[in-house]
């Protein structure tokens, strides 16, 4: 017997089940990965895009709204002058087509250690946390999350859902389709983010900028 | 170094669930833990407190969660087969792992064969009980924790004295020392201080790395997904940078759907750290994609048993549903008194008291499961309503038919069976007792020592009894209601 068969003969021992895994009802295999009754969920009556605001800020995130994805350079590059950080060199997806001013010369590249700024755009958000969404793909590296010390991130209100579950609903909708089932498009990584990287390991204090970002600032656009 | 070493909190023996009294004795008497102790209680306790009140459906999600981990442990292989069919549909690889030897064995196979020699660690409670560290640093691999609380205790040569908090138990002078020893860099005081350099230290460290080693907070058997959640970003740090990405986790991990995850997370969040969410909470199956320019080159996952599937089977099958918050510990006096390491294995506080004694055998943890004033409260906050005090009271049972516990506490509790089987015979024995205590205690309020109970007195005081019974007492108030007669 190999280890994978004798771990699975001692489950099935144990709960009393005959036979072996191989041999067992694809039906309950079916019914294992199948959304039930729905769990409970947090009801709230704010409107989404200002719970989403109130707890980003809660948790240290800093917003600030924008007319259009076109006005995001321009902003960019003000938030940098007001805070004293680097103009971004990293950017990805289709926030490369907008105008950005040449010397910067963003380009969709992993994030090294000397990646000070990144500019990303966020899939979605969820207001039941306040945290932005990212999807893994080659225009879209995970390091530009994790490794600058400045994440900026461009979030349409209209993609912000009110709870994890409609974010679900969401991306099976979008990547799925008849012929084919979504989890054939499932991204490698899936990014949940909520603020700025923090610590409490030093005598609970909180301290922001264990790792990752010390500052996540989100433009919003409608 | 200045001021007190990081080593000298620890006893001069490795620590052990069977030297559990000795290791709590010392904790007692250890200033600095007991400092670090208090400014934890109160600041989870607190926390915790804050974000349940807020979240009106708590009791519900408690029940939930309760009740959708007691159906996935009822099934638990089809969920993990469908878990594996879905990471080898996205080019990883399950690795199934009996016990600690073949899971330790496995990992050391994968990076033998990756040529690797620096392995970044997120933190797992998992690979602490596979003994993973001792391990590979015995095969000649640099390891580094990234966890800022492992990272600390890593330096200080400790093993972890909270799941949540590893180094809860290490004053901010204490990690200073540390850091100076270590890095020979200019001495760090403030908080800001150390954190920034711990940051610069460990960046350098992410981008050497071969292996990264992650653990899981939950397996999804839809998607074939391993998440980690932290607040540091460390973990996502480790798993993106490294060449391999290795994830371990405990078979009782696994969830069925995505629905699944946002239930146990509002749970989590809530009672590990007091937080609506931890700041990064990750997604990731198999190896990158082609034309990804980042992720890891290959993806494992090693599914560690050792004793799990034992436990499915019989009474302790609801410790399964553990979600690993701290809850537990952090509510308990027990764990608040003497901190994580007394219970000298890798699990402490209450949930700890019950999974030492299973993985590790009943005779190897005798005194864990009487650590336990069986005052509820871990039951009270348990995310998913795990009977601790039931276990407890059940495992001191087992001991007892196995002929674990001593003879003179069988003795003693028989004459107390006699005793209290008879009422007059009982209340003169208390009568006597109170008096006794009470001339002993010479109008003094608190007794600090009496004959023949040192060993209890030297951690304890006791207030000295009014030198009558409760029962006196009583009948003395029903008869004078007014309260004139004291
Ligand atoms: S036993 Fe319950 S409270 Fe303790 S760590 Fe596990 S889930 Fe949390």
């Amino acid at each position: 017997m190999n280890n994978r068969e004798r771990i699975l003969t001692a489950i099935r021992t144990a709960l009393g089940k005959s036979g072996t895994a191989e041999t067992a009802d694809p039906a309950a295999r079916a019914n294992a990965i199948t959304p039930r009754a729905p769990h409970p969920r947090l009801a709230f009556s704010e409107p989404i895009t200002e719970r989403w605001q109130r707890l980003w800020t809660a948790r240290a995130g800093t917003v600030c709204e924008l007319p259009s994805r076109d006005a995001l350079p321009e902003a960019v590059a003000a938030w940098c002058a007001e805070v004293g950080a680097a103009p971004p060199t990293h950017a990805s997806g289709t926030l490369l087509n907008l105008s950005w001013p040449a010397a910067w010369q963003l380009r969709c590249e992993p994030a090294t250690v000397t990646t000070e700024t990144a500019v990303s755009e966020a899939y979605a958000g969820v207001a039941e946390v306040g945290s932005l969404v990212f999807l893994s793909a080659p225009v879209h590296p995970i390091t530009h999350r994790f490794v600058p010390d400045n994440h900026l991130v461009l979030l349409s209100q209209s993609r912000i859902v009110a709870h994890f579950e409609e974010f679900w609903a969401l991306l099976r909708d979008e990547l799925g389709d008849d012929a084919t089932d979504w989890r054939e498009r499932l991204p490698r990584t899936i990014n949940f983010v909520a603020g700025p990287s923090r610590t409490g390991d030093v005598e609970q204090t909180i301290q922001l900028g264990a790792h990752g970002p010390r500052r996540v600032h989100v433009f919003l656009i409608p | 170094m200045t001021g007190q070493t990081a080593r000298s909190c620890q006893p001069a023996q490795p620590r052990s669930p069977r030297r559990f009294r000795e290791q709590a004795v010392f904790a007692l008497h250890e200033p600095h833990l007991q400092a670090a102790l208090s400014r934890a209680a109160d600041g989870f306790i607190g926390k915790r407190a804050k974000a349940v009140a807020l979240v009106p459906e708590f009791e519900q999600l408690r029940e939930a969660g309760a009740r959708r981990k007691d159906e996935i442990l009822a099934d638990l292989d089809t969920y993990l087969t469908a878990f594996e069919a879905e990471v080898t549909r996205h080019g990883g690889v399950v690795h199934w792992a009996p016990d600690a030897d073949t899971a330790r064995r496995i990992i050391l196979e994968i990076c033998a064969a990756a040529n690797a020699r620096v392995i970044t660690k997120g933190k797992s409670m998992v690979s602490e009980e596979i003994g993973l560290n001792e391990a590979l640093e015995a095969a000649g691999y640099e390891i580094v924790e990234t966890d800022l609380g492992e990272y600390i205790i890593q330096l200080a040569g400790e093993a972890p004295s909270h799941i949540i908090a590893p180094a809860v138990h290490k004053t901010k002078e204490q990690i200073s020392d540390l850091f100076e020893a270590a890095h020979g860099t200019p001495r760090q005081t403030t908080v800001e201080g150390l954190v920034t350099e711990a940051r610069l230290q460990l960046r350098q460290k992410y981008f050497q790395a071969d292996v990264g080693i992650t653990g899981a907070n939950f397996l999804v058997a839809e998607t074939g997904q391993t998440l980690i959640v932290t607040n540091e970003g460390n973990g996502d740090l480790t798993q993106t940078l490294a060449r391999i990405h290795i994830v371990t986790a405990g078979i009782e991990r696994v969830v069925g759907t995505l629905e699944d995850v946002a239930l146990f997370l509002r749970l989590l969040a809530r009672s590990a750290t007091g937080q609506d969410s931890e700041t990064y909470t990750t997604y990731s199956v198999g190896p990158r994609r082609p034309g990804d320019q980042d992720g890891p080159e290959a993806f494992h996952v090693v599914l560690v048993d050792n004793g799990r599937s034992r436990m499915l089977n019989g009474p302790f099958r609801p410790m399964l549903r553990c979600i690993r918050c701290g809850a537990c510990m952090n509510h308990c006096p027990v764990y608040g008194a003497i901190g994580g390491h007394a219970y000298g294995w890798v699990y402490p506080g209450p949930m700890g008291s019950v999974l030492t004694p299973l993985f590790t055998g009943l005779d190897n943890a005798r005194d864990l499961p009487n650590a336990c004033t069986l005052n509820g409260r871990c039951a009270e906050v348990c995310p998913v309503k795990i009977p601790l005090p039931d276990l407890l009271r059940r495992l001191r049972h087992e001991q007892h038919k196995a002929g674990l516990r001593p003879a003179l506490e069988g003795r003693a509790l028989t004459l107390w069976r006699w005793l209290a089987t008879r009422p007059a015979l009982y209340h003169a024995a208390e009568r006597i007792q109170v008096r006794l205590l009470a001339a002993w205690a010479r109008g003094r309020k608190t007794l600090r020592w009496f004959p023949f109970a040192r060993g209890w007195f030297a951690v304890r005081d006791l207030p000295a009894p009014p030198g009558r019974t409760f029962l006196e007492l009583w009948h003395a108030k029903r008869n004078h209601p007014d309260g004139v007669e004291r």
